[in-house]
């Protein structure tokens, strides 16, 4: 059967083969996975209430991926800017009445229930970015990329102000794949990231600096064959955010530099503050090739990470089924963020392709930061591993993205 | 509603998005570079399922969007792999590259070597009383900040350990520290009053400490182990690697907290128990020769006194007994002077009592007749050199035999004369003199006796009445041993077995050493031994009915080069049944003040314990138990002992009381000995009723003394006594087995003599209503 392309009637109608069924059953595959290793990582400390609570989130999360799937196509663009504003509603609102955990205030209580709205504000943002994108829009013009930066920018003072640094540092990571998608000027990127990486560079020490300086302002100098002017311009930007770098270290929040400097040394405080890292390691590096199998992980079965349902649970599957099955699940990441950049890539309307560009990137981000973090290779941020890490705010939202990508999927040939 | 520069192209004609046959060039500007190849280009080749998989799964519609065609997406698909690549790439260098160290510091964290400590050999004598044993005791400590209910705590601690309230309230309220130790050494049946208090701030060490359940008994020969078990005296030095076994280890898991959980999977090593060992000692005889030299010691004002019971038929140490002593349980209060086994340990001149060896030698030597004459000169002899020999009292003329029982030294001077000088050392060295005998007892000494190349003219006189010499009681027993064995010497020794681990029982078989004179020899000995004691110097050790053979010493000390008149080394040794013997008894007090001759002041001591052994045994003639006043021991209070002077009374008929014999109550507990007691017309004036009678005294008349050991710790072999099962007679003489039977209300029937061996029905069966007659086989 071949669909006519324009055909919005037909388009609208309910199709089963519609359906995105590679996005839903690698979003399944996850969740199950992380069903399980939150099972094994609760297992041995007899708190399965936990494991229960996920999998109640984890139907619920189904059933709202289901219903929003099936939302008829413009629905999603009609609510996105009052959603935006109720998310930022939200953020402000944790600010005054949040519950403070392990020192940030990031949770908001109603009753029983608590959730983090940071979560769902990640998903609100993209959408406002795609509604303010679909219009007849020109990411070359400043005005414009200043508005859409605005658009993430709101939310990620907020959330600096919780202090949840992590999280900020997801949304500023959309920003860039988002403008990038969109077509904002690349020297324009390179040269607000450029000094940006640059700053990160020089935390590692002066050769990393001086390396990074120099090949950040080749490809000023090189990629772009900009005049000179503008390109001394842009290297004088990389060498004051290198310097700048190390004064902002200096004000940042203790244990938020006490993070930094157990990435560069974790042993440096092995019972304290680089514990974490250091068991993290442990687990997934004595896991080996093969793993040691399923509940049969020592590190994990004698607790020796903390809390290691949540932000590390990705050190779970890592030990008890090795390298290949942390592997195996890396592919499973892939291929869904794979599959949402083909979607990106495909829908005809703008709105759509932006929201399935940021969903996409958020998952990434989430994916390489997370990992990251367990393996040693970025600060402990506390950013979760989508699908997998304990809490229901997070799959719920990744859920409704899940839902989102595939209702995005269904009406790819509507244009609006 | 086109917004970007590049109009999209739609190209439903040429290349519709169709499900069925797949599009995959997505991603690419050129449908010419497909990464698969559209099965509609191939439309007569049937697609496979696995194609058509890959399809559903990944085919991208082929809606081409305005923001991908300027290359972006490679871009962000390039931004998005290298993220990934990076994770795997580390994932790669954590799990694969250094997975050996992570590992190695995986399984340091969580395996956990846990010691299985050994047990440390129970030591019994050779009735399996148990005379060294383990017990648990707890340490507690107080974590002042974790414990919450203090008054409660403070409140339990006071009412078991008798302290003030306030004492341990003090400790509660000091939390600066975290771990304060209150009570230390506490037995496991104390502590356990305090298992209701469930706080975690209460710290309870258990903790195995070796136990001596009879205290001071024995002490000498048991020794005592360090906190750490790690034996320091006695056997438990001597043996101390095969008492305390090896300890062996498990291997446990630990989790995050610190906290162990088992894991069947590792590697466990038992612990390989130490041995148990048995005695040759009986405690019993060993109870009777520490009380009876104890009295001797004090009786005599003596610095110290040993005693030494020992078959000299195998050379079993029976009994081993030092004045003063100590007790192991609590071994940091005693002085070395009571810690220091003499036995085995001080060598001294031992006088008169070498007499009987030169006169084993004379005899074996047939250089002199029992009855040849020899005069001693008035008791003052002048040898070569001008020194003078002198006898305590002046004989004239002597007989061989008599200058034994009277121990001339004149005489023995001269009955060495007629010895070959290296003959003589020869046979002195085969008695053990300057040997060591090999007993299992840790730092023997082996006495001294020169060389004859290096001995003076009148050396061998003096020798030959036990001057210029030293030997240990050890050596003086093992010595008259051999005599009593008929000539041939065995070896010393206090273990009978030891049982291992594994259950294997080494018995030490009886070793003989050498035979050092002939039979014949030894046996005309014995008989003038016989006469030492019937008229000689050792008169006061006569038991009625019974032939005993020994001789006395009386030697002066060695003090500051001059012999003393005040420190004496008093000795008697001796054995019976001079006809084959099976008993020997050494007694010797060191410088006693209260009388000094052998005869007087050790004498008494051995016949005290050969009292009890022949008591023990059921071999005292009847006609033997009336004792003499003068010899009667007061008994003292030892650990648990206790007298009760409880009177016992014949008031069935008062004037044959004297004549009747009380009923051997011993071992038995108070309430039945009672029963006992009044079952022959006796009644015990005395309203005590705990403990167990240890013995009983008699003071002519119908006076009689029980003494009660009221101490729980030693194993008796009474046993419950219930109306319906059968008692345990096993190990009992026929005697006590009838009057335990009276006691406990039980008919029995005896098959043989001596000491039951077996019972039916066993012990612990219910006693059949129809036929309740225990039939009791006994070993003789």
């Amino acid at each position: 059967m071949a669909i006519t392309i324009g055909q919005s009637a037909a388009a609208e109608a309910l199709d089963v083969k519609d359906f995105d069924v590679a996005t839903f059953v690698l979003v399944l595959i996850l969740t199950i996975a992380g069903f399980a290793s939150i099972y094994s990582a609760t297992y041995a400390a007899q708190t399965i209430d936990r494991f229960s609570l996920q999998l109640f989130f984890g139907a619920g999360g189904v059933i709202v991926l289901l219903i929003v799937a099936l939302l008829p196509a413009r629905w999603l663009s009609i609510g996105a800017y009052a959603f935006y504003a109720a998310s930022i509603g939200l953020l402000a609102l944790v600010l005054v009445a949040g519950k403070v955990v392990l020192g940030q205030k990031n949770w908001l209580a109603f009753g029983g229930l608590t959730f983090q709205p940071s979560e769902i504000a990640k998903l609100a943002t993209i959408m406002a970015l795609g509604k303010f994108l679909s219009g007849d829009r020109k990411l070359s013009r400043p005005f414009d990329i200043i508005v859409a930066s605005l658009i993430v920018l709101i939310p990620i003072g907020l959330i600096l102000a919780e202090p949840d640094p992590g999280s900020a540092m997801i949304y500023l990571g959309l920003l860039f794949i988002v403008l990038l998608w969109a077509g904002t000027d690349i020297f324009l990127l390179m040269a607000v990231i450029g000094p940006g990486l640059v700053a990160v560079m020089s935390l590692f020490g002066k050769t990393a600096m001086l390396v990074s300086v120099l090949s950040v302002g080749a490809i000023f100098f090189f990629g772009f064959r900009k005049n000179l002017l503008t390109t001394v311009l842009a290297f004088f930007l990389l060498i004051g955010a290198s310097f700048s770098a190390d004064i902002i270290y200096q004000h940042m929040h203790p244990y938020q530099r006490e993070r930094i400097d157990l990435l560069f040394n974790p042993e440096a405080d092995p019972l304290g503050g680089g514990y974490n890292i250091i068991q993290t390691k442990i687990a997934i590096g004595s896991g080996g090739v093969l793993g040691k199998g399923y509940l049969q992980g020592t590190q994990t079965q004698l607790r020796y990470v903390p809390k290691q349902w949540t932000d590390f649970i990705m050190s779970v599957p890592a030990e008890e089924f090795g390298f290949i099955g942390a592997t195996v699940l890396l592919l499973f990441y892939l291929t869904l963020i794979y599959r949402g950049l083909a979607i990106a890539s495909s829908v005809r309307s703008n709105f759509s392709s932006v929201v399935a560009i940021g969903i996409t990137g958020i998952w990434l981000l989430h994916v390489i930061v997370n990992i990251g973090m367990t393996l040693g290779l970025m600060p402990v941020v506390g950013i979760p591993l989508p699908f997998m890490s304990y809490g229901g705010s997070a799959l719920i939202t990744n859920m409704l993205m899940a839902g989102i990508l595939m209702n995005l999927y269904r009406n790819r040939r509507v244009m609006f | 509603m086109r917004s970007y520069d590049k109009p999209h192209i739609d190209q439903p004609s040429s290349r519709p998005y169709t499900r069925g046959d797949g599009g995959y060039s997505s991603f690419s500007e050129n449908p010419a570079t497909p990464g698969f190849i559209p099965a509609s280009d191939q439309p007569h080749k049937k697609t496979v399922w696995h194609q058509r998989l890959i399809e559903r799964f990944m085919a991208a519609p082929q809606v081409k969007d305005p923001m991908t065609t300027n290359g972006r997406l490679y871009l962000v698909l390039a931004i998005f792999l290298l993220g990934f690549s990076a994770v795997v790439f580390k994932l790669f260098k954590v799990q694969v590259l250094n997975h050996d160290e992570f590992s190695e510091q995986a399984s340091s964290q969580y395996k956990m070597q846990v010691a299985l400590p050994a047990r440390r050999g129970v030591i019994s004598d050779r009735n399996g009383i148990i005379l060294a044993s383990n017990a648990f005791v707890v340490k507690f400590a107080f974590d002042p900040q974790e414990i919450k209910n203090k008054v409660n705590v403070a409140a339990s601690f006071a009412s078991v350990f008798g302290k003030p309230k306030e004492y341990y309230t003090a400790i509660l309220n000091d939390t600066s520290r975290r771990y304060i130790v209150v009570e230390k050494e506490v037995p496991l049946e104390i502590a356990s009053k305090l298992d209701g208090i469930k706080e975690h701030g209460l710290i309870r060490e258990t903790n195995e400490r070796r136990s001596y359940a009879f205290g001071a008994r024995a002490s000498h020969i048991l020794g005592f182990t360090s906190k750490d078990g790690r034996g320091l005296a006695g056997l438990e030095m001597f043996d101390d690697k095969i008492l305390r076994g090896k300890d062996g280890y498990t291997v446990m898991q630990r989790d995050g907290r610190g906290r162990p959980r088992p894991d069947v999977d590792y590697e466990q090593v038992p612990a390989s128990n130490g041995d148990d060992f048995t005695l040759t000692i009986d405690e019993s005889i060993q109870a009777s020769t520490e009380n009876a030299l104890r009295a001797g010691v004090e009786k005599a004002a003596a610095e110290a006194g040993i005693a030494i019971v020992m078959n000299p038929r195998t050379g079993e140490i029976l009994a081993m007994a030092n004045m003063p002593d100590y007790n192991p349980n609590d071994f940091f209060s005693a002085t070395n002077e009571m810690l220091r086994n003499r036995a085995i340990t001080d060598a001294f001149e031992p006088g008169s009592t070498m007499k009987v060896l030169t006169a084993a030698i004379a005899l074996d030597q047939n250089v002199w007749k029992e009855n040849e004459k020899i005069d001693a000169h008035g008791g003052t002899w002048v040898v070569e050199g001008g020194a003078t020999i002198r006898d305590t009292h002046p004989y004239g003329v002597l007989t061989f035999r008599q200058a034994l029982e009277k121990s001339s030294n004149v005489c023995f001077a001269q009955i060495s004369d007629r010895l070959e000088r290296r003959r003589f050392y020869k046979y002195m060295r085969d008695f053990g003199m300057s040997v060591l005998t090999g007993v299992d007892l840790p730092g023997e000494i082996k006495g001294n006796l020169h060389k004859p190349s290096k001995w003076s003219g009148n050396s061998k006189r003096y020798v030959a009445f036990g001057y210029e010499m030293t030997a240990t009681p050890i050596q003086l027993a093992t010595a008259y041993a051999t005599i009593a064995n008929f000539g041939v010497m065995m070896k010393p020794y206090l273990i009978a077995k030891r049982k291992q681990s594994n259950g294997e029982v080494v018995v030490t078989q009886p070793q003989e050493v050498r035979r050092v004179i002939t039979e014949e020899t030894s046996k005309r000995l014995i008989s003038i031994m016989q006469g030492v004691v019937d008229s000689g110097t050792a008169t006061l050790c006569k038991i009625k009915g019974v032939s005993i053979a020994g001789k006395t010493g009386t030697a002066q000390q060695l003090v500051n080069g001059h012999y003393s008149k005040e420190h004496y080394t008093s000795t008697f040794i001796g054995f019976f049944p001079a006809e084959k013997p099976e008993y020997e008894i050494l007694v010797i007090l060191r410088s006693p003040h209260n009388g000094y001759y052998g005869g007087a002041v050790s004498g008494p001591i051995f016949r005290e314990i050969a009292m009890s052994i022949l008591e023990q045994t059921g071999k005292l003639p009847i006609d033997a138990r009336a004792p003499m006043a003068a010899t009667m021991p007061s008994i003292v209070d030892e650990g648990g002992t206790v007298e009760i002077e409880g009177t016992i009374l014949n008031t069935r008929d008062k004037d044959n009381a004297i004549d009747r014999d009380i009923p051997d109550v011993r071992g038995l507990p108070m309430d039945l000995a009672k029963r006992v007691l009044a079952s022959q017309g006796f009644i015990v004036a005395s309203g005590n009723e705990i403990g167990v009678v240890e013995r009983s005294i008699r003071f002519g008349g119908d006076s009689v003394r029980l003494v009660v050991r009221t101490s729980t710790a030693k194993e008796d072999n009474v046993g419950v006594i219930s109306d319906t099962e059968t008692p345990n007679f096993l190990g009992m003489p026929m005697a006590r087995a009838m009057k335990f039977a009276a006691a406990a209300n039980v008919r029995v029937r005896f098959v043989g003599d001596g000491k039951v061996v077996r019972q039916t029905p066993d012990a612990g069966a219910t006693i059949d209503a129809q036929n309740p007659t225990i039939t009791l086989f006994g070993d003789e």
